[in-house]
Parts: C-alpha cells; structure tokens; sequence
C-alpha cells in the first residue's frame, strides 16, 4: 500500500501532526516518537528519529517550539514547548486542515456519484 | 554495549555534511534517544533496528536537513584534490619542456655566405606540441578542480 503518493500525504502533515503534540505539554523526543506511533503508527507508519529530529529543529529554528535540556544523574532530555507563534501556525494548520478534508471529500463524493 | 551505540552515533556523524554545532546537536539528540529507549526497555539491538544503519539514518537526516548526503561532498572534496594535483604537474610538465626547449643552442646552425648568422630553428615533428597538450589538459583540470572544490565548500552549509 505504501508509495511515494502516500509519502508525500504523511510527509506534509507531520509537521501538524508533531505541533499538535508538543501543544498538549512539554514534551520530549522519545515521548513525541512513542505518542506519534501508538495513535498514528498503524496510519502513517512507524515514525523514526531520523524523520523527527530534523523536523524538530526547523520547527526550533523557525521559532515555532523552543527547547531546554533537563539534566539528571543518569541522563539529559531536551524538553520541547510550543511558543505563541507555534501555536498560532498549528490554528492556522488546523483550520487550513478542516478547509481541506472538506474540500476534498467534497470533491470525491461529487465524483464517486458522476457529478461535473 | 556502550561502544555499539558510540561507533553507531560516530559514524552518523561522520557521514553528515553540517556545521559542528548542528553534529554536536544531533549526538546530544541520538543519545537522548538510545537513552530514552534503555529505560523504556528497549535493548541496543531494538534502538538500532529502529534508526537502521548508519548510513540509512544519516541519508534520512541528510534528506530532512536539506544537506547532502556525507558521501557525495567528500567525493567532491577527493576529486577537486586529485584534479587540482593533476593538472599542477601538467602544468609543471609543460614549463619544462617550454623552458628546456626555449632556442637551444644546439638547434642553431649558420648558413655560410652570408654577413650575418641564419638562425635555424630544428623543431620535433609537424604533428601536435606536446607541452600545448599538457598545458590545455592542465588548464582544463585546475578548472574542474577549482569546480568540485566550490561545491564541496557550498555543501558545507
């Protein structure tokens, strides 16, 4: 079922996808992957690091979430949070997201029952 | 078992064409996440099963960072080398044969008879100068050269 059409659906909503997230609560990498995989993985397919972390630091570099890393004894994790302007693009995703699904539903059922 | 995760975290590295404080970004990152995975349970084996190789995972990064992949800058960075060492020795070959062929004195000869000496130059044969031909291949190396050395400083970014 896998092809690089469906790629490209996954690829363009992850940035949603991990925005949403990372709205719920401070989050960190591992926390987001396992989120991403248990509700999503049998749709979207197993996310990895590799996938991510890049997606992770363009959304940092751009503003949208910032981080801290939290050191412990054993370990260290950076903590990602949503700033205002993160949050502002993901309403704007969403409500772009709706406009979206409805338009293109509305589009498929016109051309399942031969609508022009 | 540490050094599994440490060679496997190195060679990523290795392969990834960004500036030192994004690498230095990205260990932290992949060791967050081998720790991470440890305490939730997951053995080294399952983390590096999940990653893929090495060199699947710095492709991935590659890919997503919009950098290219390690492998294709430092071919660019061998052969703008090799070329550059190439085309200096062509060049260093045509000086030569340029300078030792200047107007020797044992290609002149004089024509009797006359009040002053004929200079007669003996050249090789009438087919193509040797010393053009490593020049123009010299020349046409350095640019190449010069060409591939650009790129790799271009993709460093």
């Amino acid at each position: 079922m896998d092809n690089k059409y469906i790629g490209q659906f996954k690829k363009g909503s992850l940035e949603m996808v991990l925005l949403h997230i990372i709205s719920s609560g401070e989050t960190y990498g591992y926390e987001i992957l396992t989120k991403l995989n248990k509700r999503s993985g049998h749709v979207l397919g197993l996310a990895r690091e590799g996938t991510i972390y890049p997606i992770l630091y363009r959304l940092e570099k751009s503003g949208f979430i910032v981080s801290r890393v939290a050191s412990s004894l054993s370990s260290s994790k950076k903590y990602y949070s949503i700033t205002h302007s993160g949050q502002e693009l993901l309403n704007q995703l969403l409500s772009f997201w709706e406009e979206y699904k409805k338009c293109i539903d509305d589009l498929i059922s016109d051309g399942s029952k031969g609508g022009t | 078992m540490k050094d599994i995760k440490e060679k496997y975290i190195s060679d990523v590295l290795k392969m990834l064409s960004v500036p030192r404080s994004k690498k230095r970004e990205i260990a932290r990152d992949l060791h967050e996440a081998f720790t991470s995975a440890l305490e939730h349970g997951e053995t080294y084996e399952q983390v590096i099963e999940r990653f893929g190789s090495s060199d699947a995972l710095a492709k991935s990064l590659s890919v997503e960072l919009g950098v290219p992949y390690g492998k294709q800058r430092t071919f660019c960075l061998i052969l703008g080398i090799l070329l550059l060492i190439i085309g200096s020795v062509f060049v260093a070959i045509y000086m030569i044969i340029s300078t030792t062929t200047g107007l020797p004195n044992s290609n002149l000869g004089i024509i009797g008879g006359s009040d002053g000496p004929t200079q007669i130059l003996v050249s090789p044969s009438d087919g193509i100068d040797s010393s053009i031909v490593f020049l123009s291949l010299g020349i046409i190396a350095i640019i190449l050269s010069i060409a591939f050395l650009i790129v790799y400083i271009r993709k460093r970014r």
